[in-house]
């Protein structure tokens, strides 16, 4: 029971590592997760 | 004789032990010459010697003379699981409980039972019992190659267990060897879970027999008993183990996907562009801040989806620079800001060097959409040892650059139940070899 659960939990890491590989996503920790839409602080003196 | 090792459950495998009936046995009732009761014989004609369910004397049953050979001279009567006369089919076949001993080792005052059962086609096994664990034990004429570590025998490789001596405690039943209250015989244990050679040795014969682990559920059922067996204590020396099965399976699969990781990883960073986009210095002031965003010209981005990496090097000594800002999306006017502080200093304190920080300092992006980005800043800088100075940093924007985070992060995670299944075995195997002298896991000053 446990090695067939591991065996899903190993394919679907694998899968999602080799899927972030590809778009050069960052799976922990990713620093622009904050990232918002329209123009703040500093930018709004761009122009 | 041949008895068990403590702990084990192992098999007796008294010497001489008949492979196979030669001719068929009778049942026989007579008079105990010592105590007057009923005592009968299911294998007369086989049987060397029976004990007298009443007064446990040793009787000479070899003819019908029924000759006292020995009195029971013991204080504890001991009461078998299994009664004698019952019947059970184990591997397939029927087995009768003809006779039961208790035997203990000398140097530790261990007991342990051992019942012996018959088939008059198949002649004699034993089950053997310790700390409720079961074992289902036949002789053999092979002898197993033996050195000081192990025995070998088909191929299969046991690692010893025990070395020791055992005495006879008490037996009830008949045997087909003279038994004796009080006999000694020298004992060997080698183990390859689920089985075990057992060595019994008595200066005249050596006799070796071969265990299977046996659970008492099984024995509950084969048996038809009233009563459950009493439940099993710790871990038995050919205890198969279920933290070993998923060990193996899980070890496997583990070595499997770090495979399959380590060489995506290499491909993905052996693959990746790692293309500058944008580079360009720009001016701080020392001990100060930034009374100017700054702003970069406008930069392609390409690629469809990467990262991106924004590495800003300034040449700081013993001091340091904050830069702020957000990277820009021309295209969407979405912001991603960030913060950085480039700060390195070094310093000699009681008689050691020591180092903090760096001259560079790198932000990654996940994932970031190709197009045409820009990046404002405003800076900070502290401890320069002039105030007002203009200095530089330098801003390197680059795409599609290898990390290795992901690797790291994912080798983690599959590493984790490999790690914790791995941890379950060894305990499981630690407590096997607990009572054991040769226990592959004692440190060396024990």
């Amino acid at each position: 029971m446990l090695d067939k659960l591991y065996l899903i939990f190993g394919v679907f890491i694998c899968g999602l590592f080799i899927y972030a590989g590809t778009i050069g996503m960052q799976l922990v920790g990713a620093e622009n997760a904050n990232a918002v839409k329209g123009r703040t602080g500093p930018s709004y003196y761009h122009k | 004789m041949a008895g068990d090792l403590p702990n084990s459950g192992n098999a007796p495998v008294p010497a001489g032990t008949p492979a196979a009936v030669p001719t068929k046995p009778r049942i026989k009732s007579f008079t105990c010459p010592n105590c007057g009761g009923s005592v009968e014989i299911r294998t007369f004609g086989l049987a060397i010697t029976v004990v007298c369910p009443h007064c446990s004397s040793v009787i000479d049953a070899t003819n019908e003379d029924f000759q006292l050979l020995s009195k029971f001279v013991g204080k504890t009567v001991y009461k078998p699981k299994f009664e004698l006369g019952s019947r059970g089919k184990l591997k397939g076949k029927l087995w009768e409980v003809i006779g039961f001993c208790v035997r203990r080792d000398v140097s530790s005052g261990f007991q342990w039972e051992e019942y012996l059962l018959f088939n008059p086609y198949y002649g004699y096994r034993w089950l053997a019992e310790s700390n409720g664990h079961w074992n289902f034990v036949r002789t053999i004429k092979d002898k197993p190659a033996t050195d000081s570590a192990s025995a070998e025998l088909g191929g299969a490789t046991f690692r010893v267990y025990y070395r020791g001596r055992a005495d006879m405690v008490y037996v009830l039943g008949e045997f087909y060897w003279q038994v004796a209250v009080g006999s000694r015989v020298d004992m060997e244990d080698y183990i390859a879970p689920p089985e075990m050679l057992s060595l019994e040795r008595d200066g005249t014969e050596v006799v070796w027999s071969r265990a299977e682990y046996i659970l008492p559920k099984e024995l509950e059922k084969s048996f038809n008993l009233k009563e459950k067996l009493p439940p099993r204590r710790g871990v038995a020396p050919n205890q198969p183990s279920p933290a070993m099965s998923t060990w193996k399976r899980v070890g496997v699969m583990w070595a499997i996907f770090i495979a399959v990781l380590t060489t995506a990883q290499c491909m993905t960073a052996g693959m990746a562009s790692n293309t500058t986009c944008f580079v360009q210095s720009f001016n701080f002031l020392t001990n100060g801040k930034s009374t100017d965003t700054i702003t970069t010209p406008v930069f392609d981005v390409p690629k469809q989806k990467a990262n991106l990496a924004i590495q800003f090097d300034g040449n700081t000594d013993n001091s340091w620079v904050w830069v702020g800002g957000e990277l820009v999306n021309n295209d969407t006017g979405d912001v991603i800001p960030f913060d950085r502080t480039i700060s390195y200093y070094h310093g000699y304190d009681d008689g050691e060097a020591w180092t903090e920080g760096s001259n560079s300092s790198r932000l990654h992006l996940s994932a970031l959409p190709g197009g045409h980005y820009y990046i404002n800043m405003d800076t900070e800088s502290g401890d320069w040892k002039t105030t007002g100075d203009e200095r530089q940093f330098i801003v390197t924007v680059k795409r599609d650059v290898p990390t290795y985070a992901n690797y790291f992060w994912c080798l983690f995670f599959l590493s984790i139940l490999p790690g914790m299944c791995f941890m379950n075995m060894r305990q499981f195997e630690v407590a096997r070899w607990n009572d054991s002298d040769y226990s592959p896991y004692q440190s060396g000053s024990s």
